[in-house]
């Protein structure tokens, strides 16, 4: 053990104690993170912008998922009413992993800035 | 005096760096294709973070073990290889999340836990390919002879790693499945049939030097010694890897049996091919 100790540098103790640092925090984050109470997805859309594009309008927006789990294949549904008459436009995402956020865009053919705009998650399937 | 000690200081700072640069290059050169896998990245936000950290600390023993024999870099004891494989996971932590950022699979508007799961599940494979480093960049004479005269149970290590090193890259991958799915149980027994052949045949001597383990023995005695220990090996790396993964949730037996023999295809060719992926003899 003593001539094992022996062959070991300084510079190996640096990059050990280094290393061993990282190891540890990626750890504890992941501990921390595991130890949440398990809340299903909480799903929030807020519309960020509403740009105008060559097919008409964009209204990009973003889903944050403030739940304690994972949420896959959520669809986002936009539904812009305007004079009685109703455009309906949807997107999915892959994965919303929970704490994170993710962006998409909505497309209409009318502006929705002189309408009434809901966009909101429709649901979700566990990973 | 005091000068000269501080110029073998230097220089084994500098060997040492050299030893980085080395872990790096193989810690890249191994989880490149992991780190540019989707279901990792999935993986590393869905899985429980118990899953990861129990990865983690599977793979410890197997890195100490693999410092040992190969590494980035001489060391002396068994001491010294596990200050080594702590360093192989601080280089893996550190080249997983530079390459997933410039990857653009971590970045801003990401949770803490995302970011930790995505890195800390990549280091594992990333820390096994940094301590093979000096099997693609050559070992000093300490290693190679410490290989040479590896003991069964050193044999039994190289197995088990080359097993890993070849299933990790698809491990994470839903084809596993999607296979077992389409096999029938003729299909199963014919993939086991075959990862028992070669197997046996690059141990046993044909198409590389007969195994030091089995020299001199008769044939019966090499498969029941390394054979059929070989492929236990591929397939209990197989089925743990799967489980990690979350490839068995909700599963039954037959499914999960053909998964894991699918996946001990690539493993067994692993386990096979080790000493040609541990350039030992």
């Amino acid at each position: 053990m003593t001539k094992a100790r022996a062959g070991i540098s300084k510079w190996e103790w640096v990059a050990a104690s280094v290393s061993g640092a990282l190891v540890v925090a990626a750890i504890v984050i992941l501990v921390l993170h595991g130890r949440r109470t398990q809340t299903p997805p909480d799903l929030r859309v807020t519309v960020d912008r509403i740009v105008p594009v060559s097919a008409g309008y964009l209204a990009t927006f973003s889903v944050h998922n403030r739940g304690g789990e994972t949420a896959a294949a959520v669809i986002v549904e936009g539904v812009l009413v305007k004079d009685g008459d109703v455009e309906r436009s949807e997107v999915m995402f892959d994965y919303v992993p929970d704490g994170s956020l993710q962006r998409g865009g909505l497309m209409f053919t009318r502006n929705p800035e002189d309408g009434e705009l809901t966009v909101r998650a429709h649901g979700y399937r566990e990973p | 005096m005091a000068n000269r000690d501080a110029d073998l200081t230097n220089a084994g700072g500098l060997q040492f760096a050299e030893g980085l640069v080395r872990a790096a290059a193989g810690a890249l050169l191994f989880s490149l294709p992991i780190l540019m896998t989707m279901e990792m990245w999935w993986l590393g936000f869905y899985l429980s973070p118990r899953r990861i950290i129990l990865l983690l600390a599977v793979f410890y023993p197997l890195l100490i073990g693999l410092s040992h024999f190969v590494g980035f870099d001489e060391t002396g004891g068994v001491g010294h290889a596990a200050v080594h494989a702590i360093v192989a996971y601080g280089v893996a932590l550190a080249c997983s999340a530079i390459m997933l950022a410039i990857l653009a699979v971590i970045g801003r508007g990401m949770g803490a836990g995302e970011i930790a799961g995505k890195v800390a599940l990549q280091s594992g494979p990333a820390a096994l390919g940094a301590l093979l480093a000096e099997a693609h960049f050559g070992s000093g004479p300490n290693k190679e002879r410490r290989r040479r005269r590896a003991s069964y149970s050193g044999h039994v290590l190289f197995m088990l790693i080359g097993a890993l090193y070849v299933a990790l890259t698809v491990a994470s991958t839903e084809e596993m499945v999607q296979i077992a799915y389409r096999m029938s149980d003729q299909h199963a027994l014919v993939a086991a049939g075959l990862s028992l052949a070669w197997l046996h045949l690059f141990v046993y001597g044909i198409g590389s030097e007969s195994h030091p383990s089995a020299e001199g023995r008769s044939m019966l005695f090499a498969f029941f010694r390394l054979t059929v220990v070989g492929y236990a090996l591929a397939l209990t790396a197989s089925a743990f890897l799967l489980w990690t993964f979350g490839r068995f949730e909700h599963l039954s037996l037959a499914p999960i049996v053909h998964a894991t023999v699918v996946l001990g295809v690539p493993a067994s060719l692993g386990a096979a091919l080790a000493r040609v992926t541990l350039d030992a003899e």
